[in-house]
């Protein structure tokens, strides 16, 4: 019986409006997200090819992943050029972003965005009335009235539903990778097409709650205007405003300056070592005996302090946040591609630990290191450091959150008066 | 009639769910976001008051020609509406070692959110049955069968609807302005309050679009299932798609060089290239020398500056070759600077102009979206945006010009006082000109917001032309 009423559910939804405009809406903005992430990676490979001659120079210089064309994150910042000096301590050196303002007004359209935010309302949409519908027509009654199981009803609406929601998304998703991946600057590993697979039933997991979340409200209410108002108004709170509360609670917690203010402090740092540094040397005449890696501003209290609550606030964030599937869903897709906040701190530290070595290297009276030192190489978080670094709880979660909410519309339909 | 029809929506309205659901949500977030703010207001302003008096404290120590800046460049403090409106957030693309990428992720709750997202939403919510819904349950032809033109129909719903949707925002706005009016150290002037109203109006032109658009929808389609679904796909389309598109189709369009590859031409051209041709500039000034002066001059480029400095003091014939000498290898030095300061400057500007044609097209292309029309119009408005960090941008180099003039007067009065000055000695900068932020005036920043204003205008003007042709045509059975 549940795959009469499976086939039944894809049949209806294939034949509707809803499911044209759906799929439609899915093709077309999954590959459009793909072409243009495409052609701002590739952009951003020649920005880093035509960089490579100064690469080992006392500069550190991340290729650009493949992965960010699926979800771009802070693979721009990632991918500066980040260069070391004794008295200047790391500094990072413009991206191209910077100069056409119009990138810091909206957001980047990847394919993360476009599943995080429309195609979460895609699946809102597609479920809001799939029971109201029908207790509106009536056929609720009627399909109920023969011997069949509330249960097996409400899983075969969900899992045909669900079905038809997931095959343009999925087919369009393996579709464009195929396309990217034949694209002569695109170099996946096979290690990175399993991160591939995983954002992929990541992202179902992710369309699968919101798919729950439409169907729940269904569950609820008598009347489809009622169930969609109640969906779209919990679709904005899960997406937007408990991952900004998260965020706002964690920042009232741990509260750490500005980056204007420790930016100033920085300078200032450095500011105060050059002039005791000048003073020493007016005293002893020359440079000769004097250690410049005193200069380094790196390693003073306040760099410390600042970057240590820092840590403590987006490790507060990021736990206060996941109670969101978008927030969770965020940390997982950007962690699977090498671009999300995981990636960011074990490069900072890798940035920090290559200045240590750089600046213990024999230097000359100005400061500039001399003789040979190794080149800054860094190789990008793999499958298991992601997963133990925060993406098999970000898996979890979302799993439970779909167990919850899936229980609750089976809770829901149970008490649900058909007539 | 009009009048009944207006009462009649009204009325439909405010008893409907979706009305309760709103207001409840409007006011809710729209207290806690002002709260909220308000409350990181006061933070960035402690914040800023803070950093102001550590920058005046060093520079009381230690304050010295050669590392002044960037420590002595004028900061921006924040934003007057900041209790109100995030606008471009400015720490997510600081690009520093050391910046916060939370803000990047998290967007901000604010009043840009609430009328783009969710009052843009409840917007559609309201009008997309409003001809379809009315169709279906048959009341669109009881109605019409009364001795009602359809244009008053068509207006009173839009009234009706447009009133009735704007209760539950104007309530939170005039809520989220009490709250900030009653604050004492949140000084807002006349100018604040009138951008406040302008805020509110161009809001409600946005809101209306909206409105307009789902009833447009609604007067096209002959049911409510079909015009809720083709409204949100609009909605999507310019709201969440088209102006995120806009920069990264821009970028394809216009290319702009290698920024990275141009810092490194300019670095090539004022340092290594300029040092050769510096080189070459002043050997020619040697051979001039050379030629004049001959063994002497030759003699005297072998000598060590101690050596030189005690033979010059007793020579006056040698002291005028070499100061002669020095003036001429100095002006070499600043016409290689200049030659290759030139050529750097082109290669700077031609990045720039094609920057500015990039960003100019993005955002033409964003235009076409009224999200990003009022994101422009309202963050303009409110100080809060790409305008405001141009105006400060300006003010700020014409303050670090007073600023260099002051420094080379005090500079040139120490080497007067202390022959041994250099660009290592202190200066006491106590009494240097403070730099003093003073908001673009309103009427420049209203006329800067017109087109986008105007677009939107447009906007409603198009749908509601739209819904009027449809629903003239429509066929109420």
């Amino acid at each position: 019986m549940l795959g009469v009423i499976i086939k039944k559910e894809i049949q209806e939804n294939l034949y509707s409006y809803k499911y044209v405009v759906i799929m439609l809406l899915t093709v077309v903005l999954v590959f459009t997200s793909l072409f243009v992430m495409y052609h701002d990676y590739r952009q951003r490979v020649a920005d880093y090819e035509a960089l490579l001659p100064d690469k080992g120079k006392s500069s550190a210089l991340l290729r650009p992943t493949s992965l960010a064309i699926f979800s771009k994150g802070m693979d721009e910042a990632l991918c500066s050029q980040y260069r070391i000096a004794m008295n200047v301590g790391i500094s990072a050196g413009q991206n191209q972003h910077a100069f056409n303002t119009m990138f810091r007004v909206f957001d980047t359209p990847d394919l993360f965005y476009v599943i995080s935010v429309i195609l979460s309302l895609c699946a809102v949409l597609f479920s809001f009335n799939l029971v109201t519908s029908e207790k509106e027509a009536g056929t609720l009654r009627q399909t109920l009235a023969c011997s069949l199981e509330r249960t097996r009803l409400v899983a075969g609406k969900w899992i045909g539903g669900f079905c038809c929601l997931a095959l343009p998304f999925v087919l369009s998703f393996l579709l464009g990778l195929t396309l990217v991946s034949f694209a002569p600057e695109v170099q996946i590993s096979r290690e990175e097409y399993i991160k591939l697979a995983l954002f992929l039933a990541g992202s179902l997991l992710y369309l699968a709650f919101f798919f729950s979340l439409g169907l729940a409200a269904s569950s609820a209410y008598s009347r489809s205007s009622s169930a969609l108002i109640v969906s779209l108004s919990l679709w904005v709170f899960f997406v937007f405003v408990l991952p900004g509360l998260g965020s706002i609670a964690a920042a009232r917690i741990v509260n750490i300056p500005s980056v204007q203010k420790f930016t100033v402090l920085k300078h200032q740092v450095r500011m105060k070592k050059y002039m005791n540094f000048y003073d020493n040397v007016r005293e002893k005449g020359s440079v000769e005996n004097i250690d410049l890696r005193q200069l380094d501003p790196e390693n003073e209290a306040v760099v410390a302090d600042y970057r240590g609550k820092l840590g403590s606030q987006i490790a507060l964030t990021r736990a206060f946040t996941r109670a969101s599937p978008a927030s969770a869903f965020n940390y997982l897709a950007a962690d699977l591609a090498n671009t999300g906040i995981l990636e960011r701190l074990n490069l900072k530290r890798a940035y920090l630990a290559y200045k240590d070595i750089y600046l213990s290297h024999p230097m000359d009276v100005t400061g500039e290191v001399k003789g040979d030192y190794p080149a800054f190489t860094y190789q990008r978080l793999s499958l298991m450091e992601v997963l133990r670094g925060g993406g098999l709880v970000n898996f979890t979660i979302l799993i439970l959150q779909n167990v919850a909410l899936f229980a609750a519309v089976y809770v829901l339909f149970l008490r649900y008066d058909v007539r | 009639m009009l009048t009944t029809i207006i009462f009649k929506e009204i009325h439909d309205n405010i008893l409907n769910l979706r009305f309760i659901v709103g207001f409840i949500l409007c006011v809710l977030l729209t207290l806690s976001c002002v709260m909220i703010l308000t409350h990181d207001y006061r933070q960035e302003v402690k914040d800023y008051g803070t950093r102001i008096s550590q920058v005046d404290d060093f520079l009381g120590k230690y304050a010295h020609r050669n590392r002044l800046y960037p420590l002595i460049l004028p900061q921006k403090p924040p934003d007057a509406f900041r209790p109100l409106m995030v606008g471009i957030p400015r720490d997510a693309d600081l690009g520093s070692f050391d910046d916060n990428p939370l803000p990047a992720i998290f967007p901000p709750l604010d009043l840009m959110f609430i009328v783009t997202i969710i009052m843009s939403l409840l917007a559609i919510l309201f009008s997309y049955d409003a001809v379809s819904g009315e169709r279906e349950s048959g009341t669109l032809k009881l109605i019409s069968s009364n001795s009602v033109s359809r244009a008053s129909i068509l207006v009173g719903k839009w009234v009706g609807g447009t009133i009735s949707l704007l209760i539950p925002f104007l309530f939170s706005v005039l809520a989220g302005g009490l709250y900030i009016a009653i604050q004492p150290d949140l000084p807002w002037d006349t100018s604040a309050w009138l951008s406040f109203v302008m805020l509110v109006l161009a809001s409600v032109t946005f809101i209306s679009v909206f409105y307009l658009l789902g009833l447009f929808v609604s007067a096209v389609t002959r049911s409510a299932a079909v015009s809720i679904l083709s409204s949100i796909f609009l909605w999507v389309l310019l709201v969440l798609v088209l102006p995120n598109l806009s920069p990264f189709l821009a970028a394809q369009l216009k290319r702009i060089p290698s920024v990275n590859k141009v810092n490194r031409e300019v670095f090539h051209l004022t340092q290594e290239e300029r040092d050769e041709v510096g080189r070459k500039l002043s050997q020619q000034v040697r051979d001039k020398y050379q030629k004049q002066y001959g063994k002497p001059f030759e003699d005297y480029l072998a000598l060590a500056e101690n050596e030189i400095r005690a033979r010059v003091s007793a020579d006056p014939q040698l002291m005028a070759m070499h100061e002669s000498f020095r003036k001429e290898v100095d002006q070499a030095w600043e016409e290689a600077n200049r030659i290759q300061g030139e050529k750097a400057r082109k290669i700077q500007e031609d990045l720039k102009l094609k920057a500015e044609s990039q960003t100019r097209l993005a955002r033409q292309l964003a235009c076409l979206s009224p999200y990003a029309d009022y994101a422009f119009t309202a963050t303009d408005i409110s100080g809060t945006g790409m305008r405001s960090l141009r105006y400060f941008e300006g003010i700020t180099e014409e303050y670090s010009g007073v600023l260099w003039d002051y420094l080379q007067k005090k500079e040139v009065a120490a080497k007067a006082r202390d022959p041994l000055f250099d660009e290592n000695s202190f200066i006491d900068l106590g009494d240097r000109p403070r730099f003093e932020y003073r908001e673009e005036p309103l009427r420049a920043r209203l006329k800067g917001v017109l087109p986008y204003w105007g677009v939107l205008l447009v906007f409603n003007c198009i749908f509601f032309a739209g819904a009027f042709v449809a629903f003239i045509r429509y066929d109420v059975r």
